[in-house]
């Protein structure tokens, strides 16, 4: 009963958390990438980076997964935009020479306090290597 | 980036309180038993010793009734009195005593023995009228000659309080005294005294004459009687007072059902505050357990902190559970930080 009186109250406040559309809130995200990041005059391939703190590996390559896939055009050959999961900024032996490449960088995360260590650590190692943070990703979950 | 910003929302406030509302009103439960039940338990040991004490009241019930009627008893006494008494009745402003002083003489027969006229036998004889005169006081003659005077009966007590006879045997005198607020009537009081007990106790006593030889009357306020009236007029009030207070003293002995209904209501009240004081409680700590949760889901908070937009919203649910991501989250920062 709890349960549905807190449904309730968060579909008329928070409508968001409950009535989101998986599919339709991809194609914001995606139309809102391609407007931070539109196609390159030359043609060359965008590299942007995704990473997280919440988020295990295999996780990370599914999102890529789902981005590329949302981000693909049928009549193009090639992809305009590689995701590209960057597990750890710590692992600066992979990013690094993912950094000099990437045109963008997405963060994945969820609002917990416990994780404010993690994010400023890695905007600060992302700002470091000069990539450029597109913004968040911001995972729901309807508990 | 603003390390300290925190967008806190009270509306997830609310929504975290209805998602634990059974452990509230498991709170709000909580208190309402211990302070009604702290409540039941005082008055079921008040209840205790009232029956205890009933037993006592019945026989304190008693002697206040006994004491009642006691009082009521002396209350009518007091009251007929006061109706009755000539003296309470007497305006004590002007009040006329009139004394006639008479000197008895006794008077053997014409045809008595020689041995009754020896001066020795007289004297004796005067003696023994005189003291007629000192003990007898008012005779039924003398009450009926009163009556007859005023036009209404009057006990003998009552007349006894304004006229007074005694005697100076030295002198062979006999004082009648009257007292009366209208000086004629004082006179005719002491005149027909001393007229029908002349004539009661020369018949039943001895003969003798009684010879006027001074009236005395005088006018004043008296104050005795003054005091006599109102003490008798305070201890009727205070009479009257003593039993209402009597009356209410049984009435509370008798009635402690009251106590017991008051004491029903009191419980309750207390369950109810006690209600209220476990639902504030509970939200007091919710609210800081709230306050220092590690998790808000707020997007806002993010943005704020940051100062970097959020680009969309995808599903948490599918990716992992909560608890493996937090686990995960706490390893990598330890890993960060040996």
């Amino acid at each position: 009963m709890t349960r549905r009186l807190e449904r309730i109250v968060k579909k008329h406040w928070f409508p968001e958390y409950l009535d989101l559309d998986p599919a339709g809130q991809l194609s914001i995200l995606r139309e809102r990438i391609k407007s931070l990041l539109p196609p390159s005059p030359d043609g060359r391939q965008r590299l942007i980076l995704v990473t997280s703190s919440v988020l295990s590996p295999d996780e990370l390559n599914d999102q890529c997964q789902k981005l590329a896939e949302a981000m693909a055009s049928p009549d193009q050959a090639q992809a305009t935009w590689r995701f590209v999961a960057a597990e750890s900024v710590n692992q600066s032996a992979t990013l690094i020479p993912l950094a000099a490449q990437a045109d963008g960088c997405l963060i994945f995360e969820q609002q917990e306090r416990s994780l404010y260590p993690q994010i400023d650590r890695q905007l600060v190692q992302l700002k470091d290597l000069g990539i450029r943070i597109l913004g968040f990703v911001y995972l729901y979950g309807v508990s | 980036m603003d390390e300290n910003a925190t967008v806190y929302d009270i509306r997830l406030f609310i929504c975290s309180l209805l998602r634990k509302l059974k452990l509230i009103l498991l709170a709000a439960l909580i208190g309402a038993l211990l302070l009604g039940g702290f409540q039941a338990v005082k008055a079921w040991f008040a209840d205790r010793a009232s029956q205890e004490s009933l037993t006592v009241n019945r026989k304190k019930i008693k002697e206040l009734q006994d004491t009642q009627a006691f009082n009521e008893r002396l209350l009518a006494d007091y009251q007929t009195y006061v109706d009755a008494s000539l003296y309470q009745n007497l305006n004590p402003l002007a009040i006329t005593r009139t004394s006639l002083y008479n000197h008895v003489r006794y008077v053997p027969d014409s045809g008595a023995a020689p041995e009754l006229q020896d001066p020795e036998t007289i004297a004796r004889n005067e003696n023994v009228i005189l003291n007629a005169y000192r003990l007898v006081g008012l005779t039924e003659p003398v009450v009926a000659a009163l009556d007859a005077l005023l036009g209404e009966s009057h006990a003998t007590k009552y007349y006894d309080e304004i006229i007074t006879v005694d005697i100076l045997a030295d002198a062979s005198l006999v004082r009648i005294s009257a007292l009366y607020d209208d000086p004629d009537l004082s006179r005719q009081l002491a005149d027909t005294v001393q007229s029908a007990l002349y004539a009661d106790l020369s018949e039943r006593v001895r003969p003798h004459t009684l010879s006027l030889i001074r009236v005395a009357d005088s006018t004043a306020a008296d104050p005795d009687m003054r005091t006599a009236q109102s003490d008798m007029l305070t201890k009727i009030d205070k009479l009257t007072i003593e039993q209402k207070a009597i009356d209410r003293q049984i009435e509370a002995l008798k009635n402690p059902a009251a106590e017991s209904q008051l004491t029903w209501q009191t419980i309750v009240q207390f369950a109810v505050f006690g209600a209220l004081i476990g639902l504030a409680l509970s939200l007091l700590l919710l609210f800081f357990v709230d306050a220092v949760s590690l998790k808000l889901d707020q997007e806002k908070t993010l943005t704020t902190r940051y100062q970097l937009p959020v680009l969309g919203r995808l599903p948490a649910a599918a990716a992992s559970s909560g608890k493996a991501r937090h686990k995960r989250a706490k390893s990598t920062q330890k890993g960060q930080n040996p």
